[in-house]
């Protein structure tokens, strides 16, 4: 039960956080897409299909998580999509500076130590529940 | 059976994957396009006659047969014979003393002289020599050209969509329009958020980014105003520029690397000073040279290139060509220099 209830707590957690950054996105696309066309790691001709798969990716993730039949797919896809922004955000810091952050929203508007900190925490949260997935797997058998 | 160690390592990987491919593939795609080389042709600048002044000139420009100068610390227009002696001088006749001013064109046609005033948002047009104020306009600018003492085009940012718009103001009929949503700006290297105007003689505008390769030629024709976008060869070239939006104003940061640095509009031709090296620029050319790239003012295509020497050290702030491109006027530190165009 108590199991339970903490998995259910991380997927709703998970489920806000990319419910509230594809929103972000989505409702201010053409600042996303400045954002994104400083990155100097995104090539511009892609910036448009980038722009809207990045969002879309996180609402399917968030609604993955939502659902029980889905949920653990979901985990898998929150831990892929944290690892990559963390991956990104270690990347742009170590080679070059001041780049704008393309996160909307709160995220967007502090430092990159509390954001890659924030991230961390994120994936730390996901791998938990993905060890209580296999922890209640391992119970039922 | 979803979740194992494999599939989260798998996860793991494909993220660092991930990360890596678009790092590589911007890299690809940097090092394809910043190959642009300049044309010289043997192109070079001698110095023909130098003058030394005590003044902070901000504009150098001509007016019927001289050259004119702005000296934006004593706020006072200077006209200047081919030997660089001054032969009138004009201030503000008094009337609005300290106030930062611009000089932003002047107009042979019709021998008037526009000025603006950032601060206040205002904008003084004087006739020849500015005898006489003609008119006060106040009109909320980013950035200002004018065209003539009918036709005022400025730029206004928008601090909430993160945009730029190009603006007319007509000055018979106080009508405000706007020129061109430049939306599409989102897709190229960021937004065209700042830069300078330059215009000629021909009523023709051009608005130069200083941080982008974005260049936009405003010309009247049969009564309407046309807006043609170009860029600068450099065109491909990407810095990271981080923006920053204060009071309806651009703030570029610390490190943010210039592209176009400023520039002067003949009839003909478009001269913008450049500080992107090319991959065929030799001797340590950005740092101890200036370099002028060469346009043509109907279609915006690249014609060639030349280096003028820093003078004493002096890189160019300002300057001017004539019009069969034999002399170039340009303003290095406090000294006026004439050039000899040698091509």
């Amino acid at each position: 039960m108590k199991n339970n209830f903490f998995l259910l707590l991380i997927r709703i957690m998970l489920a806000f956080l990319f419910i509230y950054a594809g929103l972000v996105k989505l409702l201010n696309l053409s600042f996303f897409r400045f954002t994104l066309s400083q990155s100097p790691l995104i090539i511009p001709s892609t910036i448009n299909l980038i722009s809207i798969f990045i969002p879309v990716i996180e609402l399917l993730t968030a609604l993955m998580l939502i659902f029980t039949k889905t949920y653990k797919i979901g985990l898998l896809f929150s831990l892929f999509l944290m690892n990559m922004f963390t991956l990104y955000l270690l990347a742009l810091i170590t080679f070059y500076s001041k780049i704008p952050c393309a996160c909307g929203g709160i995220l967007g508007k502090t430092s990159y130590t509390v954001h890659i900190l924030f991230n961390l925490l994120y994936i730390g949260i996901t791998l938990a529940g993905i060890y209580l997935v296999k922890k209640s797997r391992l119970l039922k058998t | 059976m979803i979740i194992n160690k494999f599939t989260i390592l798998g996860v793991f990987i494909l993220s660092i994957f991930t990360i890596f491919f678009l790092t590589i593939l911007s890299k690809i795609h940097d090092n394809l396009n910043h190959n642009f080389k300049r044309i010289f042709l043997n192109t070079h600048c001698l110095v023909s006659k130098t003058k030394k002044t005590n003044y902070d000139i901000q504009y150098i420009g001509a007016l019927n047969n001289d050259l004119l100068i702005y000296d934006f610390r004593a706020n006072t227009v200077y006209s200047l014979d081919t030997n660089l002696e001054i032969n009138k001088k004009f201030g503000n006749n008094g009337m609005i003393a300290n106030r930062f001013k611009l000089l932003v064109s002047c107009n042979s046609n019709n021998c008037e002289i526009i000025l603006s005033d950032p601060y206040l948002k205002r904008v003084y047009i004087y006739n020849m020599y500015g005898k006489n104020l003609l008119k006060v306009i106040s009109l909320r600018f980013t950035r200002l050209a004018g065209i003539d003492s009918n036709i005022l085009i400025f730029t206004k940012i928008d601090t909430l969509l993160r945009d730029i718009k190009f603006m007319v103001y007509n000055i018979n009929t106080n009508e405000i329009k706007e020129v061109q949503p430049i939306l599409d700006l989102h897709r190229d290297y960021g937004i065209a958020n700042d830069g300078f105007f330059i215009t000629n003689m021909n009523k023709e505008t051009a608005y130069i980014s200083y941080y982008t390769s974005n260049v936009y030629i405003f010309k009247i024709k049969d009564k309407y105003l046309h807006l043609i976008k170009g860029s600068t060869i450099d065109s491909n070239f990407k810095y990271p520029v981080a923006i920053q939006y204060a009071y309806n104003t651009f703030v570029p940061p610390g490190n943010v690397k210039e592209i176009n640095y400023t520039g002067y509009m003949s009839n003909k031709y478009i001269y913008i000073l450049s500080k992107i090296k090319s991959s065929n620029d030799k001797l340590n050319l950005i740092s101890k040279k200036d370099v002028i790239d060469i346009y043509d003012i109907n279609n915006f295509t690249y014609k060639y290139s030349f280096i003028i020497k820093h003078y004493k050290g002096n890189s160019v702030k300002n300057f001017y060509v004539d019009d069969d491109t034999k002399n170039l006027y340009a303003v290095q530190g406090s000294y006026i220099i004439k050039y000899k165009i040698l091509q």
